[in-house]
């Protein structure tokens, strides 16, 4: 297995399941402008404190396993994985923040 | 960054400040509905930490990365060091917990018409 294997199966499949199910229903009616907000906020947090965590030495990523394709410290596919992260928890937690407010919960 | 704690130190040094602000923001906006919103965004977390750290495990059985040498407490989950779970868990709850100070404070501007992403209350 690869990282991008990994990648693919634990994540981005996952998020694409529930992107196509929910699509009328939940990917349509959320708050696209508040994702991408934190989306923004995950990598500007994410990228240096990982990038420093390699470069100390308290993980690595062993050639052969990734694209080979480094940003800084770190492979492409790290970086693909805090915002596809971002993306699945995000989308599930505002599918239940939708519900909430539909049951007229002021959130 | 050496010694046992090095992981554990450099993950709560830097999400703990972070978490502790976002709670704090969660209720000062949703006052009496704090914590309807934290049973609505808490189980999204946990479910995924859980799946995350399964397949974190395959990941390091496969050899995708490996944790240095004395850097980490040594107590695992499966294959996982307890700090890579702790990251998970930590990070999704930024996510969600991000989500709710994001989200537009009235039913309309979470419509297709747009609207601001109110952070303030």
């Amino acid at each position: 297995m690869t990282y991008a294997c990994f990648l693919g199966l634990f994540v981005a499949l996952p998020l694409v399941v529930l992107l196509t199910l929910w699509w009328r229903e939940t990917v349509k009616r959320l708050p696209w402008k508040g994702l991408v907000l934190l989306l923004l906020v995950a990598y500007l947090t994410t990228a240096p404190w990982d990038n420093v965590a390699v470069k100390h030495g308290l993980w690595s990523f062993p050639e052969g396993k990734t694209w080979g394709i480094r940003l800084g410290y770190l492979p492409l596919e790290e970086y693909l994985f805090f915002g596809l992260q971002t993306l699945l928890t995000g989308l599930l937690a505002g599918r239940r923040l939708l519900r909430l407010r539909a049951r007229g919960v002021a959130a | 960054m050496n010694g046992p704690t090095a992981y554990l130190v450099h993950l709560l040094a830097w999400s703990l400040p972070v978490l502790m602000m976002q709670l704090a923001l969660v209720g000062w906006r949703y006052r009496e509905h704090t914590t309807a919103v934290l049973r609505a965004v808490l189980p999204p977390a946990l479910g995924v930490t859980a799946w995350l750290v399964a397949g974190d495990h395959l990941a390091i059985r496969a050899g995708i990365w490996q944790f240095g040498e004395g850097k980490h407490l040594g107590i695992h989950l499966g294959a996982v060091p307890i700090e890579e779970a702790l990251f998970f868990l930590v990070t999704n709850l930024l996510v969600v917990l991000g989500l709710a100070l994001f989200w537009p404070r009235t039913a309309e501007a979470a419509g297709t018409r747009g609207g601001p992403a109110g952070v303030t209350p």
